[in-house]
């Protein structure tokens, strides 16, 4: 196992009158070549329990195994097996401002790769090579990273944790802010580096990236893990999606408004079109478009 | 009504608007989208003075936004940052949200019926006394919609406001903004990267580079679907969808938002 979490909880401010709890006894574990969506309403823990994975917050009870280390709730961490961590298990944060901090953009995609060790020249070999799989264009390289539109800082956050080429990788929420080219770029290059063999973990609210990439799915609902599977088991399960604050990918909202709940949901548009035309008979008949056709088959 | 016109600015290193006219009208919802990097934040700082143009005339209700009256101007207009943490003033929730209110001396009665209303109505219940530094980042920007809803400008511009809402949370936002428009009192400008939240907007504008690439009607717009795909922008769900249906004679004709598309299927 390459991911493991054990008996997980975390409280924010121990001990103090701030004290908040907001993870409760987690279990879940991922191995290579997988790609993980962990999805669940506002405030569910999906940040704190990432946070947890590459040793940014230590867990109040609890274990958590990754690459580089073993972490344990009261245990002392060493320095070095943090660092070590870090290097394997990537983290892109849910507010890229936070992640950034070198003067220039190119020093900041450099900064993973040359803390690792490597050489200035093979640092900067992987960070070009990481800004260009973005799509940052070498004109704003030598910019400030502060000094870039929210997207802009978006793709120079995730091309630093690209760079660094760790084991895992851990994404919250990449791709907010990014237009739709950039959207399906980055998506490209996940499915690529999750072929090559690297665990993926991506924390979305976008349903139809789950829909569409996800091989399995972590539902959080209040600090506890509420579900887990596939896409089509988690999204069959209506009841639990919609205590989670979540929503059916909208293929699959769009076909239970029209047609009801019925067989296995689409969840792309490509499978929404093959399941409507397999409708076709009850919609159209004699080239005429008859009204009321499928509501009636469905109310049957 | 909002007038840009012949609007030059540019960051130290290059232009980002070089003679750029728009006209945003009194009461209309207006979604703006764009590539990354294509303008639409700078533009929105513009418009509430936060950067200053090197050339052309900004009008707000017929005042031309000055470095006099520039006060008077950021009065009128509501806007919730695309990163909240650079929104937060006040050291609660609650504080944050009245800070706006105080700005524009709205009496402590009234303030302290607003700031409970608009803490309910987002959600927030049990979090006033917490920093807002100190929330999920969906808890932070339901945080700063509250305090841009809570001042009822006659302008509001939100700046990718609902990005990191769970799919609830936004389909209830979206509700508001609705809601807000209906009266078509108050002008909202409403920028975002999500196709499906842009379809309720009374018109629909396409930044591309600093330039106006597209402007109308969402339907009028997305009728030019080679033009938005050639620029690397995507179609709505029901726009792609109905395009395949249609073209294979399952369904009568194009449909703009989902609701049209079950109707027609229905048909
Ligand atoms: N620094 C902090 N101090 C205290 N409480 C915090 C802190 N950060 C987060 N919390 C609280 O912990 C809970 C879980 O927050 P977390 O950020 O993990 O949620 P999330 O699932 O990532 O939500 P979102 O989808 O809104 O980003 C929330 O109730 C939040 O208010
Ligand atoms: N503070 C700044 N200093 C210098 N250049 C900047 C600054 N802020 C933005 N820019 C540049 O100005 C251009 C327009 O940026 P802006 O933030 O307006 O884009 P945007 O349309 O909001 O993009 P996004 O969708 O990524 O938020 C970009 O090329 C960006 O790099
Ligand atoms: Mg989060
Ligand atoms: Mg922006």
């Amino acid at each position: 196992m390459d991911v493991k979490c054990e008996h997980v909880s975390y409280t924010y401010h121990l001990k103090t009158p701030m004290e908040q709890r907001v993870l409760h006894d987690i279990n879940f574990s991922l191995s290579q070549r997988s790609f993980t969506c962990i999805i669940g309403h506002t405030g569910s823990g999906k940040s704190t329990l990432m946070e947890h994975l590459n040793g940014l917050l230590l867990p109040t009870v609890g274990k958590v195994t990754v690459p580089g280390g073993t972490i344990l709730a009261g245990v002392k961490t060493s320095v070095k097996t943090i660092k070590k961590i870090r290097q394997q298990v990537g983290l892109v944060f849910q507010f890229p401002e936070h992640q950034l901090f070198e003067t220039t953009v190119l020093g900041d995609i450099m900064f993973g790769p040359k803390n690792a060790g490597k050489s200035q020249a093979e640092a900067e070999a992987a960070a070009r090579m990481a800004a260009k799989i973005v799509g940052i264009d070498e004109a704003l390289f030598e910019k400030s990273p502060f000094d870039l539109s929210g997207g802009q800082m978006r793709r120079v956050a995730i091309a630093g944790v690209l760079a660094m080429d760790p084991e895992v990788l851990i994404l919250d929420e990449p791709t907010v802010g990014l237009d739709p080219k950039g959207r399906k770029a980055l998506l490209k290059v996940l499915v690529a580096l999750q072929k090559e063999g690297k665990a993926l973990l991506v924390v979305t609210h976008d349903m139809d990236l789950v829909a569409t990439h996800a091989h399995h799915v972590l539902v959080m609902c209040q600090g506890k893990k509420l579900l887990e599977g596939t896409p089509a088991y988690v999204f069959s399960q209506h009841e639990l999606i919609a205590q989670a604050g979540l929503y059916l990918p909208t293929a699959a909202a769009v076909y239970t408004q029209a047609f009801g709940r019925d067989g296995a949901l689409p969840l792309t548009v490509a499978d929404f079109i093959k399941e409507v035309k397999a409708k076709r008979p009850l919609i159209k008949e004699e080239g005429k478009f008859q009204k009321g056709k499928v509501q009636e088959a469905c109310l049957k | 009504m909002i007038e840009i016109k012949n609007l030059t600015f540019g960051y130290e290193d290059k232009l980002v608007f070089d003679g750029f006219d728009l006209t945003f009208q009194k009461g209309d919802f207006v979604a703006l989208i764009g590539h990354n990097g294509s303008g639409k934040s700078t533009l929105s700082k513009l418009l509430v003075g936060l950067e200053v143009a090197q050339g052309g005339e900004i009008w707000i209700d017929g005042i031309q936004l000055t470095a006099e009256n520039v006060d008077v101007i950021r009065k009128k207009v509501g806007i919730v940052f695309q990163n909240p943490d650079n929104q937060f003033v006040g050291a609660t929730v609650a504080d944050d949200i009245a800070f706006g209110l105080e700005n524009r001396q709205v009496p402590r009665a009234e303030m302290v019926v607003l700031v409970d209303k608009y803490i309910k109505q987002m959600g927030l219940a049990g979090c006033e006394e917490r920093s807002p530094h100190h929330l999920s980042g969906g808890q932070k920007q339901r945080t700063a919609i509250a305090g841009a809803l809570a001042v009822g400008a006659d302008f509001l511009i939100l700046d990718e406001a609902t990005s990191m809402l769970d799919p609830t949370g936004r389909r209830e936002m979206m509700q508001h903004i609705r809601q807000l428009a209906t009266d078509k009192q108050r002008t909202i400008i409403m920028i975002t990267h999500h196709l499906d939240e842009v379809v309720d907007a009374d018109r629909l504008v396409v930044l591309h580079a600093g330039k106006v690439l597209k402007s109308g009607t969402p339907r009028a717009v997305f009728e030019q679907s080679d033009a938005l795909e050639a620029v690397g922008l995507e179609l709505p769900f029901a726009v792609q969808a109905s395009k395949q249906l249609y073209e294979q004679s399952i369904i009568p004709h194009l449909c703009l938002t989902n609701e049209e598309l079950i109707q027609a299927l229905w048909m």
